[in-house]
């Protein structure tokens, strides 16, 4: 039953029509006798004047700059894109917008509608796990399924494949509404999936749109990418991971990613030692330091400091030699320290 | 046995009832149609309601309560000569008298009424008027919004003649402000959108014009002893009438046995009250913003209430809005006698039977949330956003924070502020949940709003059999002095920190209050940059401040944009008022 039938007319783009018809059916389900029935006919009414109006009842999405921690760097790793379009493609996007009417309910874009579908299609390669992918996203599974879906043999092996990121980001793209309205679970199964648009996603262009979810969604992707690592001993190695990843990810995720599981092995003294010796490498490496240092002044705000091994590094980062950009942060530091 | 509607106002109260296909206002036992909202504690211990209360208003100011609809759901007493009230025991008086002259009118006993309450007025206000009904010894049939009250006898007045579209209908009472904009078509009335200010009436004008007068004679109204003042805003009361008529008003007044006179002209007015005008506009914008319409798509403008009769109003709406805002002769009656066609509606008389009104939820309803383990206060997580349809059941799905956690708590919060316990705290359910390793403890939290403005609250277990449900009743909260003394102890300690300093104080009070005035599409996003904004001024943390305080800034600015739309903007209409004469 679509929208159409609950108001009990023919399609059509004429609003008295419509407010005609759904003023007749209130009065048969009258919201004071009827109110469950009356609240599915108002949502079917309110879906097809919002239709009808050609979206002037959605607001216009808000051109807000990115926080901070949200600038990434696009440069790195980006594949060269075919910008031939193809006749076969078009086809399938004219069908796709005619028949999407029928199909669907909510309001979804056509043409990603299509592009996924044509990527389903034509990537024989992929496809199975893309749909299985896109099955358990339209069915919002929870995190051990997830968990089950990246440790899957076949996934590991082509994570990395240009196609299948860009199948998984189309998916993702396509499922922006389902994906919004989930919001609510931050820390479960829409998580993980967010820590896939971040990490690889974004990577890709196309991905400006997501920028309002993006903040909401941040912690809550981490601590889901945290959980994927099932004992506390993978934990402990997972810094080396993220570490292998930091520049690929953007440094700013690399430092929320620590910071995470920081708070998992808050009690784990040998692990944070671990950590901390990573740490001090990292400070001689020259691409990745500032993400260190954000790292240290989070310890030092969540107040380890007074735990001696942090106390140890932080002195010895003190001591090196910095450049004039970041040196009255290092001031800051030693003031903190003194205390 | 009749259903009658009570119109309970700040300063006037009215009956009205459905009688063989029309609405009647009912005169009280003077003969009047308006009974004053005023109560007064005789010598005797005998209670006086209505014209006889308000004269001793100025002879007996101690023995005297009025408007206390104000107060209504707080737990601010009012004293009368030894006798301590509340405001729903004196509305009681007032709806005992107003039943007890029906009763003799109609000579029948009256059980049932429908009472309209402003729209703006909270769980908490909406339970307290329901409460002083039924020490009144009346059921509550139903309490609808005034401003919808009033539209739904507007259209059904002009039902063959009147335009489909949106109206804006702005209620300005004695004491609080509502508006409304209202889609109509078919019989059909559609509330889309409220907003309001329930401190906001036509008795600020008194207060405003009766400090002006003490401020042109280098007096202080605040220290004026309590008799004067009465005087005082009586007589402020009288220009603003006067001045309805007439050009200039003298204004005289006795203050500690001197004499005093001033003159008011029209302007003059306009100029004290400036301010007032300017919040009555905001709320204007505001309920244009929630209805997401454009100033053209308004067909009509419905004013209702006493204020609205001030000329001042009616020209600075004409010059808002570019075209005739002129006030019905009746329109202090409107909301009683749309109370009357709604009795009539309920008891499904068939002259109305093919009226349909539906009305929204004024404030949005949500469980307070942690976004993560750091977050050291709850925030507000939306589920009915404002102005939802009613009757409306909305879910949603929540995680708890811990591993093997057994017990999920749900505190529900009505209002708009990011911070969970600014709001309306209305009550709390708790669910047991399925304990598991991975921490994927969830559960399913359902809100149903129904058309009498009762709220249930169901939650499910998602991993496990487990339910729990509720009917909220809000409750009033009192602080004990060792939670005020606790308080103090936590505001001197907050002093030496980050949290302090001005500046992020500042950006934090800017974050909180976009969240409060932005439509619920925005409210995540916001609510993540103050979030992550507050952590690390409460981990006093000062370099990460310095840093991300541009960042911050910068998306607050962009955001106030999108947020607070302006309507009316660079619409000075004072100075082009003051111009024009």
């Amino acid at each position: 039953m679509n929208d159409w039938t609950i108001l009990g007319i023919e399609k059509t783009n004429d609003l008295r029509k419509v407010k005609q018809a759904y003023a007749e059916k209130t009065k048969l389900y009258h919201p004071e006798t009827h109110p469950e029935e009356f609240q599915i006919l108002h949502n079917a009414y309110r879906r097809i004047v919002a239709e009808i109006r050609g979206g002037a009842d959605h607001q216009q999405q808000i051109q807000v700059p990115l926080p901070l921690e949200m600038n990434f760097q696009k440069e790195v790793h980006k594949p060269v894109r075919d910008t031939k379009q193809d006749v076969d493609f078009l086809k399938l996007v004219e069908e796709a917008a005619e028949n999407f009417e029928a199909r669907h309910t909510d309001k979804r874009d056509p043409v990603q509608v299509a592009k996924v579908e044509y990527i389903l299609q034509h990537d024989a390669r992929n496809s199975k796990l893309l749909r299985q992918f896109q099955w358990m996203l339209y069915n919002e599974f929870f995190a051990k399924d997830w968990r089950n879906f990246f440790i899957n043999k076949e996934f590991l092996e082509r994570q990395y494949e240009p196609e299948f990121i860009n199948g998984m980001t189309e998916i993702l793209k396509s499922r922006l509404l389902e994906m919004q309205r989930a919001k609510k679970g931050v820390y479960g199964n829409i998580g993980i999936l967010v820590y896939f648009i971040v990490v690889y996603g974004a990577i890709f262009e196309g991905i400006d749109h997501l920028q309002f979810d993006k903040h909401i969604y941040r912690k809550g992707s981490l601590r889901g990418l945290v959980d994927m690592f099932p004992s506390n001993a993978d934990k402990r190695d997972s810094y080396r991971l993220i570490e292998e990843n930091a520049e690929l990810m953007g440094e700013r995720y690399a430092f929320f990613l620590y910071r995470s599981i920081l708070e998992e092995l808050d009690k784990d003294i040998p692990a944070k030692e671990k950590i901390m010796e990573v740490i001090i490498e990292g400070f001689q490496k020259e691409n990745i330091s500032k993400v260190f240092f954000d790292l240290l002044l989070y310890l030092v705000a969540s107040n380890r400091k007074n735990i001696p091994v942090f106390k140890d590094a932080l002195a010895q980062v003190c001591k090196m030699e910095w450049d004039s950009s970041i040196q009255d942060e290092i001031e800051i530091l030693r003031l903190d320290l003194t205390f | 046995m009749t259903l009658i509607g009570i119109d309970l106002g700040t300063t006037n109260s009215l009956v009205s009832v459905w009688k063989n296909g029309r609405v009647e206002i009912i005169k009280n036992s003077l003969g009047h149609i308006m009974t004053p909202s005023v109560v007064s504690l005789e010598e005797g211990d005998g209670i006086l309601v209505g014209e006889i209360a308000k004269q001793r208003r100025i002879s007996h100011p101690n023995h005297t309560a009025f408007e206390f609809k104000r107060s209504m759901g707080t737990r601010k007493e009012y004293v009368l000569a030894h006798r301590r009230y509340y405001s729903e025991d004196l509305s009681a008086f007032l709806l005992k008298k107003l039943i007890e002259d029906t009763q003799d009118a109609l000579d029948t006993e009256i059980t049932q009424a429908v009472i309209s309450v402003p729209a703006y007025f909270d769980d908490n206000q909406r339970e307290a008027t329901k409460r002083a009904a039924r020490i009144a010894g009346i059921e509550v049939k139903r309490l609808v919004n005034e401003p919808s009250a009033a539209i739904i006898y507007h259209q059904w007045k002009t039902q063959n003649t009147g335009r489909e579209g949106n109206y804006l209908v702005i209620d300005f009472g004695g004491g609080t402000l509502d508006v409304s904009v209202v889609d109509c078509f078919a019989n059909i009335i559609e509330i889309i959108s409220i907003s309001g200010d329930n401190k906001l009436g036509g008795k600020d004008f008194d207060r405003y014009i009766a400090e002006d007068f003490c401020k042109r004679f280098d007096l202080k109204f605040p220290k004026l002893d309590k008799l004067t003042k009465e005087n005082l805003l009586w007589v402020a009361e009288n220009v603003k009438r006067n001045l309805s008529r007439e050009d200039r008003v003298i204004m005289r007044a006795t203050i500690e046995n001197k004499e005093y006179e001033a003159e008011y002209t029209a302007d003059e007015l306009l100029k004290v009250t400036a301010g007032l005008l300017l919040k009555m506009q905001a709320v204007i914008n505001e309920a244009l913003k929630g209805a997401r319409i454009e100033l053209e798509q308004i067909v009509d403008i419905v004013l209702v209430g006493g204020t609205c009769k001030m000329p001042l109003i009616q020209k600075y709406l004409s010059a808002l809005f570019h075209r005739d805002v002129v006030a019905d002769a009746e329109c202090e009656q409107l909301v009683a006698l749309g109370v009357g066609v709604l009795t009539g509606i309920i008891g499904r008389d068939e002259h109305v039977s093919d009226i349909v009104m539906t009305d929204v939820c004024p404030f949005s309803l949500g469980v307070g949330t942690y976004h993560s383990k750091v977050d050291s206060e709850l925030s507000m997580s939306v589920i009915i956003p404002k102005n939802s349809i009613l009757p409306i059941s909305k879910s949603g799905i929540y995680y708890g924070l811990e591993k093997f956690q057994e017990q999920i708590k749900f505190g529900i919060f009505q209002g708009e502020e990011l911070r969970a316990k600014d709001n309306l705290y209305l009550g709390s359910l708790f669910v047991d949940v399925t304990p598991n390793e991975n921490g994927d403890t969830a559960a399913q939290v359902t809100f149903c709003y129904d058309i009498n403005g009762i709220l249930q609250v169901y939650a499910q277990d998602l991993n496990g059999d487990n339910r729990a449900e509720m009917v909220v009743v809000s409750k009033n909260f009192q602080l004990s002095d060792q939670e005020i003394e606790q308080r103090k102890i936590d505001i001197e300690k907050e002093q030496r920190f980050e949290k302090n300093k001005e500046e992020n104080r500042h950006i934090l009070a800017w974050g909180h209050r976009l969240y409060a005035q932005a439509n619920p599409e925005y409210k995540d996003y916001i609510a993540g940059i103050v979030n992550d904004f507050a952590y690390y001024v409460e981990q006093n943390a000062v370099a990460m401040v310095q840093r991300k305080k541009k960042g911050v800034i910068e998306q607050l600015l962009a955001l106030e944009k999108v947020v607070n739309r302006d309507y009316f903007e660079n619409e000075d209409v004072i100075t082009e008022l003051l111009d024009e004469d």
